[in-house]
């Protein structure tokens, strides 16, 4: 293959790519304008889905995080028996069907321990709860992963001087490992927020799709589209695509 | 302040190296010199507590530190690549150690300003770490080990991340420097003119074991072992059945080529010796042989020639000799070359400086 045509291949299929997706984008635009809602959408519905998925992503992201950060550093910096089987189950979040891992989780909560939770936590089947657990699990496996890359780009170099100097391991994490890692902590936030912004699978199966009390921006547009509400279901994915787009440049900066 | 490492052994994955002995007294500047995987970066971390020993003993100043974690151990340290914290600058991370050790905020300029004025870098007090030259992150950080007053400093390649213009005058500056904060020092490299001049004591890590401590002179003209030598960079080795012609006069045949050379220490059975490159002279018909030279005169032809910018590299095969390439490696100054008009194929007149031949009893 002559660089010519191997140059032409790679941009071609770049901008392939990228002219499908700016056609998707520009059919739901035009769905917008041109189609009619069939139900009456009041402004309270879509504020509520925006208000939930936000709240509900945040809070399961911060866990997430808070999660990760232990896990993740273990993971990048000590060395212990099983650690492969330990890495890779701790990777089945992340190549689960979201679906399956939902109905893990209520299939869990049927179970003895799983009765003394809900009647601990309150309200996870069928509730908000429900949606924070199942974007959880869902993101936990990517923030994990995330995390663990941020850590393993610092150079041990910097712990081991740090302790010569008198640090603690704690002292260390928290003086060196933190702030040299936390532009990558930061953008595997951003991440896990924005994927848990756009679940459904794990959310539908856990805490059902309730107007008005479940409702996320995914489910939402589930409804919407249940009832043949396409510009319902347009308003819902172009609130996503411009929360998912701007998070995602946002990332991208600050990862530069 | 002494350093005191007894029957040391490690072990990680395929390296291991065990039976470790080492002293370093009083202000030593003690260079361990060794090829690239022999384990010296190991044994620093093992000094520093970071990498686990399996056995043995390490005292600092008559107390044992095997057992402590590396933030008690008090030892200062230096990595190849410097580790500047990127997030602090160049003052920040000078007290970084005082701080975490909670030294008074008085106290903490006072030894961050006599550290920028020992290294001369007082100008770089504010600037990022990120826009510092090789030399100058190296000053930082050692400045920055220094600071809490370690009981002994290790430096690991520390010139390594530096351009050989600045790497010379930075030997110098920083003898100077060690020569007044008094401390112990172990620096690892494996550049020979780094160690040549910076060392007091130098210790030879070959495959995972000290095979040598010595002054600088004594090592590099005496090595202890063919492996020291080999690693040494020296060639000419010989080997074969000793005989002894007179008291303290032995000779070998090694290939065709007859060796006579002297030792106090009687000698018997296989044995072998090495020639460094610099001690085979070429000798000039027009003058007369000088004895050290006179027992041991080959002729023979160039085989081949490697120009450096300040020397030569020679390969002759000697007449009567049953090897298949060359016997001898010269080493000598460029204008040697032209003194003697040498060129490939050339038939010269070489000899051995009997007194700088070394032996190894096999």
């Amino acid at each position: 293959m002559s660089n010519k045509i191997f140059n032409f291949t790679l941009k071609f299929m770049t901008w392939l790519l990228v002219a499908i997706l700016v056609l998707f984008l520009c059919a739901i635009i035009k769905e917008f304008f041109v189609s009619q809602s069939v139900r009456q959408l009041n402004f309270n519905e879509i504020w509520f889905a925006i208000k939930l998925s936000l709240l509900t992503a945040t809070v399961s992201s911060v866990a997430a995080i808070i999660f990760a950060i232990p896990i993740g550093y273990y993971l990048s910096r000590y060395h212990f028996r099983f650690q492969a089987l330990v890495d890779t189950f701790l990777d089945l979040p992340l190549v689960l069907s979201p679906i399956a891992l939902g109905a893990m989780v209520l299939i869990f909560l049927n179970t003895d321990i799983g009765h003394m939770i809900e009647n601990l936590a309150g309200g996870i089947v069928f509730g908000v709860k429900g949606i924070i657990v199942a974007q959880f699990f869902v993101i936990i496996g990517l923030g994990i992963r995330q995390v663990k890359l941020a850590f393993e780009a610092i150079d041990p170099e910097f712990e081991n001087i740090a302790r010569t100097l008198g640090c603690t391991r704690f002292k260390t994490f928290q003086k060196v490992t933190l702030p040299l890692a936390n532009k990558g902590i930061i953008s595997a936030f951003l991440l896990v927020w924005a994927r848990a912004v756009g679940e459904f699978g794990a959310t539908i199966t856990i805490a059902g799709a309730t107007t008005m009390k479940t409702e996320t921006i995914p489910t939402a547009i589930f409804l919407s589209f249940e009832s043949a509400d396409i510009h319902g279901a347009a308003i819902f994915i172009l609130i996503l695509v411009a929360v998912s787009l701007s998070l995602l440049y946002g990332t991208r900066k600050l990862a530069a | 302040m002494s350093l005191e490492i007894k029957n040391l052994s490690y072990a990680v994955d395929q390296f291991q190296f065990s039976e470790i002995n080492l002293t370093i007294t009083d202000e030593t500047y003690f260079i361990l010199l060794g090829p690239t995987g022999s384990g010296k970066s190991s044994l620093l971390k093992c000094i520093l507590g970071i990498n686990q020993i399996k056995t043995g003993e390490i005292f600092i100043d008559g107390k044992s530190i095997a057992n402590l974690t590396v933030e008690k151990r008090n030892i200062g340290y230096l990595p190849q690549n410097c580790a500047l914290f990127p997030h602090l600058d160049v003052q920040e991370n000078i007290n970084f150690g005082m701080r975490i050790r909670n030294y008074p905020e008085t106290k903490i300029k006072e030894r961050t300003g006599q550290l920028l004025s020992l290294f001369n870098i007082e100008h770089l007090a504010n600037r990022s770490t990120r826009n510092l030259s090789g030399g100058e992150k190296q000053k930082v950080s050692l400045a920055r080990a220094l600071a809490t007053r370690p009981a002994l400093l290790l430096l690991d390649e520390p010139f390594s991340a530096v351009d050989e213009g600045t790497k010379k005058r930075l030997w110098f500056d920083l003898k100077k420097v060690f020569k007044t904060v008094k401390v112990p020092v172990i620096h690892v490299t494996h550049n020979f003119e780094e160690a040549y001049s910076m060392a007091e004591q130098i210790g030879i890590m070959v495959d995972g074991s000290l095979r040598q401590i010595a002054d600088a002179q004594t090592l590099f003209e005496r090595p202890a072992t063919k492996k020291v030598a080999w690693f040494l960079n020296y060639r000419n080795f010989f080997s074969g059945e000793v005989k002894e012609e007179n008291a303290g006069i032995y000779t070998i045949n090694s290939h065709g080529i007859n060796i006579v050379f002297t030792s106090k220490t009687e000698l018997s059975g296989k044995i072998s010796l090495c020639i460094r490159p610099q001690d085979i002279k070429i000798i000039n018909p027009a003058y007369p042989v000088k004895a050290e030279l006179a027992d041991n005169v080959y002729e023979g032809i160039i085989r081949d020639m490697i120009l450096y910018p300040e020397s030569a590299i020679v390969f002759v095969k000697v007449d009567g000799s049953s090897s298949d390439d060359y016997d001898f490696e010269l080493k000598f100054p460029l204008y040697i070359l032209s003194r003697h008009n040498l060129h490939e194929q050339k038939r010269i007149k070489i000899a051995l400086w009997q007194p700088n031949i070394i032996v190894f009893k096999d």
